[in-house]
Order: C-alpha cells, then structure tokens, then sequence
C-alpha cells in the first residue's frame, strides 16, 4: 500500500508537470524555415566613398540619424510598401523610437 | 459723404495697402538648396524641406520621383536654417534620409546628398507559431538598457506579421511577448540601410 501512494503520487506530479508544460509551450509552423532573412533593394554595398559630381564646398550628405524626427507630413504620410490591412495579420507601421518614456530594465543574462 | 471724401479714403486706403506689401520682395533675402540624388537606382518620391524650429515636415517639395543620378533645386528659399527628409519606396520597404540644421544663406546653394548608405531600414517580424499571438513586441537600440514602448497596438495572430519601417540602421534588441510560454529574445539584430531584415519568432 506504501509503495501503491507513492507511485500513484509521482505519476500524478509527472502528469501535473507535463500539462503545465505543454500549456507554455508554442507550436512551429515550419521548423525548416530560414528564421532571420535579409532583403536588400538594388544599392551599391559600400557607397560610402559614392562621391557627386560637383557637391561644392557647402554640400552635406544626409544620414539615417533621424534622433529629432519630426511629425508626420501635413500632406502625406508614408504607409510602406503594403497598405495597412484591415484586420492585424500583416500590420506595417512606422517604428516609435524617439519616446523619451522609460521602459522595462533589460535582462540579457536571460538570453 | 461726397465724391471728393470717397476718392480721397480710397486713395488713403490704397496708399497704406501698398505701404504694408511694397518692398516685400526687396528685403525678403533667399537662397537655393539642391537636392542631389546619389542612389544607386531608387528614385526619392519624396523631399520635405521645414524651417528647423518647425514640428511637421511640411508638403513634399517634388512634383514627381527624382530619378538616381539627377539633382533638384529648390529656389527662392528664404534664409535660415532648415532640416530635412528624403524618402524611397524599394522592392521590400519604405525608407527614409535626414539631414538637420542645413544652413541656408542668401544667393548661395546648399546641396544635400542622398546615398545608398544614408538611409534607415525596416525590421518585419512574423509570428512562426500555428497556435499563439503575440501580444507585445518591443524593439531598442542594443545601446539602451530598457525595452521602451510596446511597438503594437493589437494582437499578431499565427503567420501574421508586424512590419516596421524608418529603423534608424544600428545594432537592435528584441523582445516578444506571447499570450502563452515564456518571451523570446533576440538580440543584437543588425538593420541596415535599405533593407528589411525579416525574423520570424517563435
């Protein structure tokens, strides 16, 4: 009857256990699918040294610093490429980066 | 009133009219400022030009995409200092260029350059999962040491897909946060300049 408690006890515990596992675990769509891919438009690698033809002495080349950005156009605003859907499937929408809001500290020892 | 009183307020009129707008233009001092396109193929679709002390971006200054290779000039700016913005439209994104506090001094030309290497670039994430949604998505430079801002408004269902575009280039962390499991971190993801990095979590 001891021995019967005990085991009855484990496999309760092991079957409590893999249910709380299964419940926090998340199905793959497709595991063989490449996880990071990069798509770059038609552009020279380096053109850092891309020079004009006659910049003169005031010329200054525009960079993507865009720290102080400012609202959108009054005109227009950019959507990208693929309009904005009505459900949230495929949702495009320019990146809020320049919140001066703190947010959760970051943990990388979780990595 | 009579004729003579008439005439003579209309005139008195006319003659402060054309006090308060005479000699505009005279005193009004102007430069110009050329845009250069340097990109290798992509077309800027659109240029704003706004005084710096200006909160929005203002009309987009091209009546039509300025091809690779050619320039652009604004005329008749008034002087002071101005910021602005070019933006392309590729084959996978939209992207963006920014040069502030450009100078604008009076009978010169100033030239901005746009190049390949200048401008942001785009991050899609896609839910990889058949079975959860995420329900935050936070996205920081690898530099800072906190998550900010959730970057979504609502839920992405599975295969859906958060598309951000205007990611100023450099190193990024993110951080998913799923309706079930523990959240997934990816960290230090280069975005580059015209191009969109696609990863897709699980």
């Amino acid at each position: 009857m001891k021995y019967f408690k005990m085991i009855f006890a484990s496999v309760s515990l092991l079957i409590f256990t893999n249910i709380v596992i299964a419940e926090n675990q998340r199905t793959l769509a497709n595991p063989n699918v490449n996880t990071e891919v990069r798509s770059t438009e038609d552009k020279v690698n380096d053109s850092s040294d891309f020079t004009s033809i006659n910049p003169g002495d005031n010329a200054a080349k525009m960079s993507s610093a865009s720290s102080r950005d400012k609202n959108k156009s009054v005109t227009t605003q950019v959507t990208g490429v693929v309009q904005l859907q009505s459900n949230n499937k495929d949702v495009v929408k320019k990146y809020n980066s320049f919140s001066k809001k703190q947010g959760e500290k970051k943990n990388k020892k979780n990595m | 009133m009579n004729i003579h009183i008439r005439l003579l307020l209309i005139s008195l009129l006319i003659s402060f009219v054309t006090a308060c707008g005479g000699g505009h233009d005279s005193t009004y001092s102007t430069g110009t400022v050329q845009l250069e396109n340097d990109n290798s193929s992509l077309s800027i679709r659109e240029f704003n030009f706004s005084p710096f002390d200006q909160s929005t971006w203002g009309a987009n200054q091209l009546s039509s995409p300025l091809l690779a290779g050619l320039s652009f000039d604004i005329t008749s700016v008034p002087i002071g200092t101005y910021d602005a913005r070019a933006l392309v439209k590729g084959l996978y994104s939209t992207y963006s260029t920014y040069i502030y506090d450009v100078p604008v001094f009076e009978g010169s030309i100033v030239t901005v350059i746009s190049t390949d290497s200048g401008y942001t670039g785009s991050l899609k994430i896609v839910n990889g999962t058949v079975d959860a949604k995420i329900i935050g998505l936070y996205l920081s430079p690898s530099t800072s040491s906190v998550w900010r801002e959730n970057q979504i408004d609502s839920q992405i269902v599975p295969s859906g897909s958060m598309h951000l575009f205007d990611v100023v280039t450099g190193l990024y962390d993110v951080k998913v946060v799923w309706d079930v499991g523990p959240d997934s971190f990816y960290y230090d993801k280069s975005i580059e300049s015209l191009t969109l990095l696609t990863l897709t979590v699980s």
